[in-house]
């Protein structure tokens, strides 16, 4: 199911453009990176989804009901963290779950427990100082139990891992992970690292387009160059026999010889793969490295940013 | 001088709330290191020697927020 | 009613901690004490600091202060300083959540802007009113010991009621002004703006009557001659209307702010 949709939605600020035409859908259960340059739209996008701004014209829809600006319903469908999450830095953790498990309506208990159990999850604790004694990483933790305490369908988070530390931008990660098992987590990053280590789907924003879209595993295979990379001992002396008898295989395309390494194009990297390699054992050809070449999220992005 | 004994109940509480009121804002300003504008030594001063004002001049737009 | 009673508990402990309950307790207490006290000493105090000058010999009769002396002070403080604190305590109650952003994750959680407007408006007024209360009481106390021959005023509450609706008022145009104007500054803008706005028409014939500033500079003629129906009703029906409409308007605008 869609949990998402986004139809043709454009928004300016004054003479700027900041999101043109964009349409993208996330489903249900998906970790959706979104990907773009600082000032590409995203946290444009993301207001927009909050109703936090009115789009100038097309349509957003979360769980199949229209998003309207001002007084959004539909986002109690939705758990938020800013980039910059703001809290009152005279609450202590759990005051403040108290004041979100009110506002959005639930019972005390209930709010009670989930704190619990948020806390313990984003490692917070026993954490019993005001915030204005945290850290950015700790605020970042605490932004996102604020957010899934009402037990939200999608979780959108803007930029949670940037400015953090490597250690702390990791923990974050791992957090949405675990996050994603229970509900629909979009994200916008414009770290590729980031899409790379926990995302299933994928989409790029540039000036406000949307220019590459889908899951991250097709769209990998679709720019897969079905090629395999060889490097042999430097001591082999005989590598454009082996060139050539690698150009006699039929399911060989091209060959690519540059001192003792080898790129092979092949129909199929997969199936094809495993000739190359009976052909190397055969003929003992000390091997150094073989590898399948992965096209890698940055080729991708640099392509259809270039295109 | 005996005017001031014969009032002296009605004086003391006046002095004791200015005093806990200075102390309170001169403790604040000891344990934060960040004000909207001034440093520590103005505000210390600030807030004792100007009575009441001193004070509520800087908890509503002297302090900082951290 | 949940959001409105958990936003309200958080406006409190917001007034606990940032201090604005402890500033206004200390002060409204201060003035309170004060201005009876003020009302006693300066007569006495007033010959002594002739005698050090030293081109004595000018002799001034100084009748015995009064009650009425004691709450001529009282009102004074409480019209000055008073609403000076108030307005300085609470400028930022809404430009400050603007600016740093802490709203926007409450809204998010679908707390009306309604509700934001209306309870920072309610809490404010509550602690306002609290204070307001706390001083007329000390200064009644300190006056009852004091000057024990004419202790009771008449119209007292009146007149403090008066005060209490120009603050309301104050409160009530922090809120719209701080959903115009960004900043700390905001809050103060349109306050004080209007309030030297409301002096410079105070000279119109036709205004002056209906105009908010009657309520904190006609006090002690209240006091003194009794309420007649058209200086005090006009006056606070023009300043409750307005309150009405600052709410109003600052909820309407608050509610269409890109936040």
């Amino acid at each position: 199911m869609e949990i998402l949709k986004l139809t043709n939605v454009t928004k300016s600020f004054g003479a700027r453009t900041v999101v043109k035409d964009l349409s993208l859908s996330v489903e249900e259960h998906s970790i959706y990176g979104f990907i773009g340059k600082n000032g590409a739209g995203k946290t444009t996008t993301m207001k927009l989804i909050l109703g936090l701004l009115k789009p100038d014209s097309g349509e957003i829809r979360v769980c199949g009901e229209t998003v309207t600006y001002g007084n959004t319903k539909t986002n109690r469908f939705i758990g938020y963290l800013p980039d910059v999450p703001e809290f009152y830095g005279y609450m202590k953790p759990s005051e403040y779950l108290e004041l979100c498990g009110g506002i959005s309506g639930m019972e005390k208990e209930a709010v009670h427990r989930r704190s619990e159990e948020l806390l313990q999850m984003v490692g917070l604790s026993g954490e019993d100082r005001r915030i204005s004694g945290f850290s950015r990483g700790m605020k970042q933790r605490l932004g996102i139990a604020q957010a899934l305490l009402g037990k939200p369908r999608l979780f959108i988070c803007d930029e949670p891992t940037s400015a953090l530390d490597p250690l702390g931008r990791r923990d974050i990660l791992d957090i949405l992970k675990q996050v994603s098992a229970h509900t629909t987590v979009l994200f916008s990053t414009h770290v590729l690292a980031d899409v790379e280590r926990i995302c299933d789907h994928v989409g790029l924003l540039d000036g406000g387009r949307l220019i590459l879209d889908g899951e991250l595993e097709r769209l990998r295979e679709q720019e897969r160059r079905d090629s395999v990379s060889v490097e042999v001992m430097p001591e082999y002396d005989h590598m454009e026999e082996l060139k050539a008898a690698f150009k006699e295989l039929p399911v060989v395309t091209d060959v690519l010889l540059k001192e003792h390494h080898l790129t092979v194009q092949l129909r199929n990297a997969a199936g094809a793969g495993s000739q190359i390699i009976k052909y190397l054992t055969d003929h003992q050809v000390p091997v150094r490295k073989y590898e399948v070449e992965e096209p890698t999220l940055e080729n991708l992005f640099m392509e259809a940013v270039e295109e | 001088m005996d005017t001031i004994t014969e009032y002296l109940p009605f004086l003391l509480p006046i002095v004791l709330v200015e005093l806990a009121l200075g102390i309170t804002a001169f403790v604040h300003v000891q344990r934060h290191r960040q004000y909207r504008f001034g440093n520590r030594l103005l505000w210390s001063i600030a807030v004792l020697i100007l009575q009441i004002i001193g004070p509520v001049i800087y908890f509503t737009v002297g302090r900082g927020d951290r | 009613m949940k959001p409105y009673t958990a936003f309200l508990k958080k406006e409190f402990i917001e007034a606990i901690r940032t201090y604005r309950i402890l500033i206004l307790a200390a002060v409204f207490l201060l003035l309170g004490m004060m201005s009876p006290l003020t009302a006693k000493l300066l007569p006495e105090l007033l010959p002594s600091l002739m005698e050090s000058m030293p081109e004595g010999g000018v002799t001034i009769t100084v009748p015995d202060p009064t009650a009425m002396d004691a709450y001529t002070q009282m009102f004074k403080n409480l019209t000055q300083m008073g609403l000076i604190v108030l307005l300085f305590v609470y400028a930022g109650m809404l430009s400050g959540e603007i600016g740093k952003g802490t709203l926007i994750n409450l809204l998010t959680k679908g707390l009306n802007r309604n509700a934001v407007i209306l309870t920072k408006y309610f809490s404010s007024l509550l602690i306002w009113t609290a204070s307001a209360a706390l001083m007329t009481g000390v200064s009644i106390g300190y006056t009852w010991v004091l000057f024990p021959a004419d202790a009771a005023v008449p119209h007292l509450f009146l007149s403090v009621a008066c005060v209490w609706l120009f603050g309301a008022w104050l409160l009530s145009l922090i809120l719209f002004s701080s959903s115009v104007i960004p900043g700390y500054i905001g809050g103060l803008a349109l306050p004080v703006l209007c309030f030297f706005a409301l002096m410079f028409l105070d000279i119109l014939p036709s205004f002056q009557p209906l105009s908010p500033i009657r309520l904190v500079t006609d006090n002690l003629a209240l006091l003194k001659d009794g309420p007649v129906f058209d200086t005090v009703i006009r006056p606070l029906s023009s300043t409750l209307l307005l309150t009405i409409l600052n709410l109003f308007t600052a909820a309407a605008i608050f509610n269409r702010k890109p936040l």
